[in-house]
């Protein structure tokens, strides 16, 4: 072996344990990513870095960003350095609206993970026009700062209120959860072929439809719980119950670091934490296993 | 000079100097097993028994209370001992050094089935609570006591496997049985407080606000009162309430429903006052 790839090695590994060359980690979303309406929300918002502040509980976010950082933490990977921009009810577009917050994110971030709104459009659901604009900018400003940055979109999923109720919008009302799922995910996929600098798709909304189509979660929320299944929604049907968020931050994980979220079994304590028995954390990690083995 | 009084008794009220102090005793039930409640708030209440091996200490019921204290312009000092698993006897065998002090007030409760060796005998509950009372009362003859009786669980009424004792019969009997040994256990001890959370479970059955049998899964629009496990609770929200309401005498529902545990935990509006609603029913039909 040369003298230069030893030191080669050496000075990799420096960087990887420094504290300085930490990977620094954007999370920019709504209540998707905050963990609206379960326990998610505030599980060790200590992890992580909520570029916010407190809100007027006196009390930051914690919600994926923070279950992520316990996941690289279990997997052995300590340089993940996560921050998290969290608005709920807002897309991609909303934060060129909001000069500060915009000065605040645009850094030149290592990684970003980020997502539109979960209709694609508020003003019109299921349409992507919104989304492809405005996926585009913000790519186009976290590479200006960083041309290494990896930039990541989370296509979100099915919302069972958009799909059940007698005054659900026309546009998935009648369908399945998994196809509202599936059209967020093609619109996303359409983002980034139009911006190939993307680094991919953390599909959370495939993965929903995995949990549902496997049988470890229930399909519809509105009559009832199936048994030994789990509901993936929050009491709303919209948003998710710490069961959605659970699986969202594996997906974050898997596709962020490349590993293996089943690595996690046996190591992870946030199931724990939520309230979600051992059975049930290794069916989702299988469940983000095998939906991230299809699409690679 | 009524005017002096009056201050003087809203100053004695606000000072941190005189918070009232109450301590929790007791398992997996209080601790908040198997849900987000376990490690809830954890910095707002002292765990007499320090860090788990996990490094964490426990939140549990004991949080929810103090957070509700909080909410109503409240002053107690909260402190906790839990081990899972264990009854009074246990208690007052093994933690007497860390609990054998001068409490306003104390919350505690026995085994889930009253006795682990011996499911539905109120005999051991009976006679460690005697033991834990008396052993409080020494340290200040003033103490507070509230005995807690627990929930029905669903794993000793449903599975094929189940002890004998519950099996087969409606889901409330546990409940019922739990109350009656403690009622029993507090009369012996001469405690005049029984707080019927196993009967406000009841009352949530029956009113259609929770499911009866979570092994047949969890009927539309209500609350699976328990966890994952069938056993431990997922609705440790109304045991704080019920607590809320024994210990400071104030109404649940006066917390209402915009308070703010029940959303860090996950609970809906509606959810969060129909829980109130089961703890104020309860507490009235029981005389208070």
């Amino acid at each position: 072996m040369k003298p230069g790839m030893l030191l080669g090695a050496g000075a990799l590994l420096a960087l990887s344990f420094a504290p300085a060359s930490a990977r620094t980690v954007l999370f920019l979303g709504s209540s998707f990513t905050y963990g609206a309406h379960s326990a998610a929300q505030h599980y060790h918002p200590e992890l992580v870095k909520d570029l916010n502040g407190p809100d007027r509980n006196g009390e930051t976010y914690a919600g994926v960003p923070a279950i992520f950082k316990q996941f690289t933490l279990e997997a052995g990977l300590n340089d993940y350095d996560v921050s998290s921009e969290l608005v709920g009810g807002k897309g991609l577009e909303y934060w060129f609206t909001v000069p500060d917050t915009l000065a605040r994110i645009n850094k030149p971030w290592d990684v970003v993970v980020m997502h539109g709104f979960s209709t694609l459009d508020q003003a019109k659901p299921g349409d992507r026009t919104l989304l492809l604009s405005s996926s585009k900018q913000i790519a186009a400003m976290f590479l200006k700062a960083n041309p290494n940055a990896r930039l990541w979109l989370f296509a979100t999923w099915g919302r069972a209120d958009q799909v059940y109720p007698d005054n659900a919008p026309p546009v998935w009302k009648g369908k399945t959860p998994q196809q509202m799922g599936k059209d967020v995910q093609a619109a996303y996929e359409q983002a980034v072929k139009e911006e190939p600098r993307y680094a991919g798709i953390v599909p959370v909304g495939l993965a929903w439809n995995r949990a549902i189509d496997s049988g470890v979660a229930d399909v519809n929320p509105y009559d009832g719980l199936d048994a030994n299944k789990v509901d993936l929604w929050a009491y709303d049907h919209y948003h998710a119950s710490s069961y959605g968020y659970y699986l969202e931050a594996l997906m974050d994980f898997g596709k962020l670091t490349a590993h293996d979220p089943l690595e996690l079994k046996g190591k992870d304590r946030v199931a724990e934490a939520l309230g979600i028995s051992p059975a049930q954390s290794t069916a989702l990690m299988q469940v983000a296993h095998d939906t991230l083995a299809g699409s690679k | 000079m009524k005017k002096l009084a009056l201050a003087a008794a809203l100053l004695a009220f606000v000072s941190p100097a005189e918070a009232r102090t109450i301590l929790f005793i007791g398992n997996s039930f209080t601790y908040g097993a198997n849900s987000a409640v376990h490690y809830y708030k954890a910095d707002t209440v002292t765990d007499l028994n320090g860090p788990a091996a996990n490094g964490k200490t426990v939140g549990g019921v004991p949080a929810i209370f103090k957070a509700f204290t909080k909410e109503a312009g409240l002053d107690y000092t909260v402190s906790l001992e839990t081990v899972g698993g264990k009854g009074l006897d246990y208690h007052v065998a093994e933690k007497r050094a860390v609990i054998d002090k001068p409490w306003d007030e104390v919350v505690m409760h026995g085994y889930s089935t009253m006795d682990q060796a011996h499911p539905g005998d109120p005999a051991l509950l009976i006679a460690s609570t005697k033991q834990i009372a008396d052993l409080l009362r020494a340290r200040n003859p003033n103490v507070k006591l509230h005995l807690l009786a627990t929930w029905s669980r669903a794993d000793q009424v449903y599975p094929a496997n189940a002890p004998a004792v519950w099996k087969g019969k409606p889901v409330q009997q546990m409940g019922r049985d739990l109350m009656a040994g403690n009622l029993a256990a507090a009369q012996g001890a001469n405690i005049a407080d029984v707080i019927p959370l196993g009967l406000a479970w009841n009352r949530a059955i029956d009113t259609g606000v929770a499911g009866a049998d979570p092994y047949a899964g969890v009927p539309a629009g209500k609350i699976n009162l328990w966890t994952w496990d069938s056993y431990h609770a997922s609705a440790y929200y109304l045991e704080a309430l019920m607590d809320f309401g024994r210990v400071t005498g104030r109404d649940p529902q006066s917390l209402g429903d915009a308070e703010t545990v029940a959303d860090d935990l996950g609970f809906s509006r509606p959810q969060t006052h129909a829980l109130q609603q089961i703890a104020h029913d309860e507490l009235a039909a029981q005389g208070r």
